[in-house]
């Protein structure tokens, strides 16, 4: 299982990061601080990744591309290659980000920031 | 001749009542002829005198000697009560007008007949209007005989008048209290007359101005008798005045007279002024553009600002969850604690941010005079080391006269954008630069203001003046900075023009009205 944290703001990745470790040290966990950084990285490693079970946990407000233009960008290019589910992982309390969100079908959930490590329960379902 | 002729021309009495010298003029040759009729009236031929006068003759001192049936009718004394009295006391009551004994006096005695009208009361109370001629009598020794009063109930006409002469006053009242001036236009003149209220108001160059307006609508158009009437909006018409040197009308127009060939003769009109209409309507549009963009802005606001006030809050509650829940070492926690700090210099600097706009939107203007060398030198001293890196700052002036303007917001909008300029300044450069070169006029103030830092893409560039935008995460703003600087130029009658190339750097230009 690999986890992905993509958010622009280092330090939530740092948190997530070491609140995943404080869980398991031998977990392995990935972190982008945008969302172009992490599809360059689907792109290069593609080989590798199409046997991995993927977990993303992703921010909705980024400069440049966004977490919603993520997902379109990963839709179009990599949903029926990889095998991943995403959370949304968001200060945002916004019920219109929420309702976007849900558009998308790898989409698992809506989180609130900061990551807390009962989000990890049930991310071992692969049905998406 | 037993009674003198008096002369008995009942047109001078024309103008005091028609209606009384109509009845009686041309019936009779003489006074004594028509007194003749009345003391013998039934002896002579009648027929042509439809009489509604109430009459009475009354001796020297004034006592009834005869009256007729009208009298009678319209007193409401029968003849009993009448006869040996005085008309008056069959008349008169408490609104009754006294009459000046000396005037009736001195007519009497020349044997001149008078008019008058005043107010009369029935036996049972009833108040009614009365006009009355009185005709000295003589005898045949030339000696006062008596009067005779030839009265008529006018009631109705005094009623009528009364009511015309306040409706009058009303109307009167009411044009001299609206804008609005009445005319009318003879086509065959060409010229226009004014109501006389205006005439005096207006200055001769704008009724002048007027008249041409107005003939030339009318020349310019048809009226027809089936299609008499035109109104015709936002009519504009200059005034000579300086502080308002244009009016704005509303015009109606009639023509209420034709030619034989059916060609116009005469029009009128009223000219109204909607100038303040206009101009109040103007600005509740303004007002309520205003109040539309305010409340978008609103809405994008309260979503981007949730966010950004909640993101760094939750950065501090994870890292919080981590200390509490591991024993890290004592560099770790500092590192952790540091964070938190940034967090908070993060969520302080939004907020802040947020009450600067506030500010903008909601403070009143306070002109006075820049002194832009200082504000633009003491911005850059402040935050020069931002990004550790120096950076080469050249500023020139071209100032022809002084720069009025609000000082508390020209500072935040030069104070955002030399920030901008700092902060975004490429450290992978030899050297980095800011050049300012700020010119003003008795117009304006431009500033412009180039560095070659970063720079922005297209996209960006385009983007970047949208609430809570950030360009990209290698700064941590609030992403309100030029939110702010273009709604606070919006609010000066400044603009601001953004160019710039990634990897270049960025030329910005700033144009704020000299509010002199």
């Amino acid at each position: 299982m690999l986890y992905i944290f993509i958010d622009d703001e280092a330090i939530f990745n740092l948190i997530s990061k070491a609140k995943l470790q404080l869980l398991n040290t031998q977990t392995y966990a990935l972190t982008f601080d945008s969302g172009e950084s992490a599809l360059q990285y689907f792109e290069d490693n593609i080989q590798q990744l199409k046997h991995e079970k993927i977990v993303i946990f992703l921010d909705i407000n980024m400069p440049e591309m966004n977490g919603f233009e993520f997902l379109q960008e990963y839709k179009n290019k990599f949903a029926n290659v990889l095998n991943a589910v995403v959370y949304m992982l968001s200060s945002s309390i916004a019920e219109v980000d929420r309702e976007a969100a849900q558009q998308f079908s790898m989409v698992k959930q809506f989180y609130s920031k900061p990551f807390q490590v009962s989000y990890l329960e049930g991310t071992g379902n692969f049905n998406g | 001749m037993p009674i003198k002729s008096t002369s008995f021309e009942f047109s001078q009495f024309f103008k005091v009542d028609r209606l009384i010298s109509d009845a009686l003029n041309g019936m009779f040759d003489s006074l004594h002829e028509f007194v003749d009729f009345l003391m013998n009236g039934e002896s002579i031929n009648i027929k042509h005198f439809n009489s509604n006068f109430s009459l009475t003759v009354s001796d020297a001192e004034g006592k009834v000697l005869w009256n007729n049936q009208n009298f009678s009718a319209l007193t409401g004394y029968n003849q009993h009560e009448i006869l040996g009295k005085r008309v008056r006391d069959a008349m008169y009551g408490k609104k009754s007008i006294r009459i000046d004994k000396n005037y009736v006096d001195d007519h009497i005695k020349n044997g001149v007949p008078f008019y008058f009208e005043n107010i009369g009361y029935k036996k049972s109370g009833t108040e009614y209007w009365f006009g009355v001629v009185v005709f000295p009598i003589h005898n045949t020794k030339n000696e006062l005989f008596g009067r005779l009063h030839c009265i008529l109930n006018i009631t109705e006409k005094k009623l009528m008048l009364l009511s015309a002469m306040k409706n009058e006053t009303v109307i009167n009242l009411a044009i001299e209290n609206i804008d609005t001036i009445f005319w009318s236009f003879e086509v065959s003149e060409q010229q226009l007359v004014l109501s006389d209220k205006q005439k005096g108001i207006l200055a001769p160059e704008f009724a002048l101005n007027i008249e041409n307006a107005i003939a030339g609508i009318i020349n310019s158009r048809s009226f027809s008798v089936d299609a008499p009437k035109a109104t015709i909006s936002n009519v504009e018409i200059e005034t000579n005045e300086p502080e308002a040197p244009k009016k704005i009308f509303d015009l109606m127009i009639k023509c209420i007279e034709w030619d034989s060939n059916f060609k116009p003769v005469q029009y009128v009109g009223a000219l109204h002024d909607v100038t303040i209409m206009n101009h109040q309507y103007s600005e509740l549009l303004e007002k309520n553009k205003e109040l539309e963009k305010l409340n978008s802005n609103l809405d994008s606001f309260v979503y981007s600002a949730s966010h950004n006030l909640r993101s760094p809050l939750t950065s501090i509650k994870g890292i919080v969850d981590i200390l509490l829940a591991q024993q890290l070492p004592p560099d770790d926690q500092l590192f952790f604690i540091k964070e938190i700090n940034r967090s908070i210099a993060k969520l302080d600097s939004t907020i802040f941010d947020i009450i600067e706009y506030s500010k903008n939107t909601r403070s009143a203007l306070e002109v006075a005079e820049m002194d832009l060398e200082q504000i633009i030198n003491r911005s850059f001293t402040d935050n020069r080391y931002y990004n550790h890196i120096a950076i080469d700052f050249k500023l020139s002036l071209d100032i022809a006269c002084p720069f009025y303007t609000d000082i508390r917001r020209i500072t935040s909008v030069i104070d955002n954008i030399i920030t901008n300029a700092i902060k975004y300044s490429d450290s992978g450069k030899s050297q980095s630069y800011i050049n300012i070169h700020v010119q003003v006029s008795e117009q304006a103030c431009v500033i412009r203001v180039e560095d070659n830092g970063i720079g922005m893409s297209e996209d960006t560039l385009q983007k970047a003046f949208k609430m809570f935008y950030r360009g990209t995460n290698k700064a941590s703003g609030s992403g309100l900075g030029l939110f702010i600087v273009k709604e606070t130029l919006d609010k000066i009658g400044g603009t601001i023009d953004m160019t710039s190339q990634l990897g270049m750097g960025t030329t910005i230009v700033i144009t704020v009205k000299n509010i002199k």
